[in-house]
C-alpha cells in the first residue's frame, strides 16, 4: 500500500518535471519567457481600463494582476489537464498506471508555475511599498481551495475528452465567457446592482479572486463566512467529479 | 502467481472512436442499437506460478495483447477473476511512449518512475541502464534521434532495472540488433533462477523455443494449448500450414 502511494507521487513528480521542462526548455530564461503572457495580458488591461474601470481603485496595477494570475491558473490547469489523458495515452494504454496521476501532473505542473508568478508578484508588492499583513497566513488555504476547484473540473473535463472530441472547444468557449464573469479587471461591487450581487457572488472562482486581493491587496483577512461556503462548494465538486471519473475510469482506458 | 478463471474480455466493435458530443446527442434521441460486440478472450483459465518462461503465440487479433493487458491491470475483465499477486511490469512494443522533446537523461527518469522506481534508485542506476542500452552517446540528445531499435534497448533496461515479480513482454525484442537480444535472453535467464516470472508474446518462435519453459496458444480470444513450448509451437506450426 505505501509502496503504491509512493510510486503515485513518484509518477506525478515526474510528469511534473517533465512538463515543466518540455515548456521552459529547462532554463530560468524559458520561464521568463513564459512570463511574457501574463505580462502583456496585464500591459493590455492596463492600458484600457486604468483610467476608466480601475480609476477608482488604488494599485490597480496589481489588483489587476491578482486577478490574472489566478484567472491564467484556473484556465491553464483545466485546458492542459482536459488535454492530459489524451495525449499520454500511449502511456496509458501500455503500462498501467493510475489515470489521475496524469491529471494531477499537469495541474500541479501548471500550479508550480503559478507559485513562481506569485514570487514575483509579491517581489512587486514589496517594491510597490504596500506591504503584507498577518493576513497572508489565509493565503495557502485560498491557493488550496483553488487546486481543489481545478482538480474537480480537470478530472470531468479529461474524462469527457475522451469521449468526445468537441469538448475542448465548448471548453475554451466557456473561459472566454469566463474572463468577463470573474472580476479580473473589475469591482464587481461598481456595476453589478444588489440584487443580483448575491447571485454574482455564488461563483467560487469569483470568491477565491476577491479572498486572494482581501489578502493581499487590502491587507485583511478574508469573509470567514464566504470561504466556509466555497471551500463546501468546491468539496462537493471534487467529490461528485472524482466520483464521476473513477466510474469511467477503467472504460477510459479501453477508449484510449 | 497468475490464476486467470474463466476470464473472458468483451469490446464494442465500431464505436470505440471518440465521437462528437453534438452527435452522441442525436443517437440517444434515435436510439440507435446497440453496437455490435467481440470476444477478444472468451473463458480463459490460466495458472502460472513463479519462476516461470511462459511464451505466447496465435495470430494477429487472437487476443494476446489483451490477455497481457488483463494480467497488467490495464483492462479489467469483463466477466471471470484474474488473480495476479505480485509486482507487474510491461513493456509492449508499441508503448515505449518515450517524449521525443525531452532528453534521453529525462525520459528515463520519467520512464522509471512509471515502472516504479524511485529518483535515487534511478540516479543510482543511471550509468548502469544507459550502459546496458548502449546509449552513452545520446543521453543528452533528445529522445526523438532515437531509432525503433534504440528505443527498445532504452526500455527494455528501464525495465530490467525496476523492481518487479512479473514481466510482460509484448512483441519486444524484436527491433533490437542481435547483439542486445543476446543480452537480453540472458537476463530473462537471470530473472528466471530469481523466481520471477516472464512472459513472451512473440512471432519469433525460434527465440521462444530457446528460452520459453511452457508456451501458450490463444486462437481467437480462445485458449488452443498450453504445455510444453516444443509441442505446443509444432502444432502450431502444422495449424498454420494446414
Amino acid at each position: 500500500m505505501k509502496d503504491v502511494k509512493r510510486q503515485y507521487i513518484n509518477i506525478v513528480r515526474e510528469f511534473v518535471i517533465a512538463g515543466f521542462k518540455l515548456r521552459t526548455g529547462g532554463a530560468l530564461l524559458g520561464f521568463i519567457w513564459t512570463l511574457l503572457h501574463p505580462l502583456s495580458m496585464l500591459i493590455i488591461l492596463y492600458m484600457l481600463f486604468s483610467r476608466r474601470l480601475g480609476s477608482n481603485i488604488e494599485h490597480y496595477g496589481i489588483f489587476l494582476l491578482i486577478g490574472i494570475l489566478h484567472w491564467n491558473f484556473f484556465s491553464r490547469a483545466t485546458v492542459s489537464s482536459l488535454r492530459s489523458i489524451m495525449s499520454k495515452r500511449i502511456i496509458l494504454r501500455n503500462i498501467y498506471i493510475p489515470p489521475t496521476a496524469v491529471v494531477a501532473g499537469s495541474i500541479l505542473e501548471v500550479c508550480l508555475s503559478f507559485l513562481l508568478e506569485l514570487c514575483i508578484l509579491a517581489g512587486l508588492i514589496v517594491f510597490s511599498g504596500l506591504g503584507f499583513s498577518s493576513a497572508i497566513v489565509w493565503f495557502p488555504l485560498v491557493i488550496l481551495i483553488q487546486l481543489l476547484l481545478i482538480g474537480g473540473i480537470s478530472l470531468l473535463l479529461s474524462c469527457l475528452n475522451v469521449y468526445f472530441n468537441d469538448v475542448e472547444y465548448i471548453w475554451d468557449i466557456v473561459l472566454k465567457l469566463g474572463f468577463f464573469v470573474v472580476p479580473i479587471f473589475y469591482d464587481p461591487a461598481m456595476f453589478i446592482s444588489k440584487g443580483k450581487l448575491a447571485f454574482y457572488l455564488m461563483n467560487p472562482l469569483t470568491q477565491i479572486v476577491i479572498f486572494a486581493r482581501d489578502i493581499l491587496l487590502f491587507k485583511r483577512a478574508p469573509n470567514l463566512i464566504n470561504m466556509l461556503y466555497v471551500f463546501l462548494f468546491v468539496l462537493l465538486i471534487f467529490f461528485i467529479c472524482y466520483a464521476i471519473f473513477k466510474k469511467f475510469e477503467d472504460a477510459i482506458v479501453e477508449r484510449l | 502467481m497468475i490464476t486467470l478463471f474463466n476470464v473472458s474480455k468483451k469490446f464494442r466493435l465500431y464505436q470505440n472512436g471518440r465521437s462528437i458530443l453534438f452527435k452522441s446527442i442525436l443517437k440517444a434521441i434515435r436510439k440507435e442499437s446497440p453496437p455490435e460486440t467481440i470476444y477478444a478472450l472468451n473463458n480463459v483459465n490460466l495458472d502460472i506460478r513463479g519462476g516461470e518462461v511462459i511464451g505466447l503465440i496465435g495470430p494477429n487479433g487472437s487476443g494476446k495483447s489483451t490477455l497481457l493487458k488483463i494480467i497488467c491491470g490495464i483492462y479489467k475483465p469483463t466477466t471471470g477473476t484474474a488473480r495476479v499477486d505480485g509486482k507487474v511490469i510491461s513493456l509492449f512494443q508499441l508503448g515505449f511512449a518515450f517524449l521525443p522533446d525531452l532528453s534521453v537523461r529525462d525520459n528515463i527518469f520519467l520512464y522509471g518512475a512509471i515502472m516504479g522506481l524511485g529518483r535515487k534508485d534511478i540516479r543510482d542506476n543511471l550509468k548502469k541502464i544507459i550502459d546496458f542500452s548502449c546509449l552513452q552517446d545520446f543521453v543528452d540528445a533528445e529522445a526523438r534521434v532515437l531509432s525503433l531499435g534504440m528505443e527498445e534497448r532504452l526500455a527494455f533496461s528501464i525495465v530490467i532495472h525496476a523492481p518487479s515479480d512479473i514481466l510482460l513482454l509484448d512483441e519486444t525484442l524484436t527491433a533490437g540488433d542481435r547483439n542486445f537480444k543476446n543480452k537480453a535472453l540472458k537476463i530473462i535467464e537471470e530473472f528466471k533462477a530469481m523466481g520471477r516470472t516472464i512472459i513472451i508474446s512473440s512471432h519469433d518462435l525460434n527465440m521462444l523455443k530457446q528460452c520459453c519453459d511452457r508456451t501458450l496458444w490463444l486462437s481467437s480470444g480462445h485458449l488452443v494449448a498450453f504445455d510444453n513450448t516444443g509441442k505446443v509451437i509444432d502444432k502450431y506450426i502444422d495449424s498454420c500450414q494446414g
